[in-house]
């Protein structure tokens, strides 16, 4: 169901950098811990410390990956693979990447005290997390 | 096929299966471009429904639930006609379409004469009443009996949303009631 998408993956200049955290956040929060983040240093074009572009897909009326690990100086880029217009919203609406329409995205800073939940306006059954896990 | 049937008429689109019988027409003997005018012609009569809902009720559950309908199946017709103007075709009008229509007027006019809560709940049922029937039609009648690869991607992706607006609809038939 994702796998059209591949291709997209490749023109993006950080694509190294979002596969392999794709990857990561797939483990086990233990696993994540064990490893210090070095996991996250491990793309092609990311920097020792730098700040990452984490890719969330909206597909199928889900988030993909559901649970996504970030740190505070990262950015989070919601990318709509459904017809219908989606959003990613806080629970408590602090913060909303606004509509996103097919093949277009939208970005988030990561926060210390961004509110982790989130939901689309549009579809309220569509509900994801993110885990800030250290402050940079 | 009598899945279907029964789903239509539970949901209260009341076909009317003895002219149907007598021409033997069958929503899964339909051509591509015949289901491709049925599947647009239930996204209008949704859009509808939506548009009245916004005119009459005042309840954000229900309104916030009309204004996505708007927005879910104008893109699903936005896809539609660009599929249809890539493959240089036109969707056809056909029985279920005119059934459908004729349906959906006997549900505007019902809709329009109530108010407040009555509306609300109404609305809400025949939200989820309708999404459930056009759901089985387009899965068990439809998408088996497409011909062209790209239609059928359009109805798959088309069903996973309405599929997920039946589940929508039914939080709303609660929220309601």
């Amino acid at each position: 169901m994702v796998r059209i998408t591949r291709r997209d993956f490749a023109s993006r200049t950080a694509a190294g950098a979002v596969a392999a955290f794709a990857a990561s956040a797939a483990l086990p929060m233990g696993s994540a811990r064990s490893h210090d983040g070095a996991h996250v240093d491990d793309g092609p074009t990311a920097s020792a410390d730098g700040p990452t572009d984490h890719l969330v897909e909206i597909t199928g009326f889900a988030f993909q990956p559901a649970r996504l690990q970030v740190r505070p100086g990262d950015t989070i880029t919601w990318v709509n693979r459904d017809i219908a217009p989606h959003t990613a919203t806080a629970d408590d609406g602090s913060w909303d990447t606004g509509t996103i329409r097919t093949d277009e995205s939208a970005t988030v800073p990561v926060t210390p005290e961004m509110v982790a939940t989130y939901y689309c306006r549009f579809h309220p059954m569509m509900t994801a997390r993110i885990e800030i896990v250290a402050v940079r | 096929m009598m899945k279907t049937t029964a789903v239509l008429f539970a949901a209260g689109i009341a076909f009317a299966l003895t002219p149907v019988a007598a021409t033997a027409q069958s929503a899964a003997d339909l051509n591509d471009l015949e289901m491709a005018h049925v599947a647009y012609t239930a996204d209008n009569i949704d859009i509808r429904y939506a548009h009245l809902a916004l005119a009459i009720s005042d309840n954000p559950t229900v309104r916030a639930f009309a204004e996505t309908m708007i927005r879910d199946h104008t893109a699903v017709n936005e896809q539609a006609l660009a599929l249809l103007a890539e493959l240089d075709v036109q969707a056809q009008d056909n029985f279920l379409s005119q059934q459908l229509l004729e349906n959906a007027e006997v549900i505007i006019d019902e809709l329009s004469g109530l108010r407040g809560a009555a509306f609300d709940r109404r609305y809400a049922e025949n939200e989820l009443a309708y999404h459930q029937a056009v759901n089985a039609l387009v899965g068990d009648s439809f998408i088996p009996n497409i011909e062209n690869e790209q239609v059928r991607a359009l109805f798959e992706a088309g069903l996973n949303i309405f599929q997920a607006h039946e589940s929508h609809a039914a939080m709303m038939v609660e929220s309601v009631n």
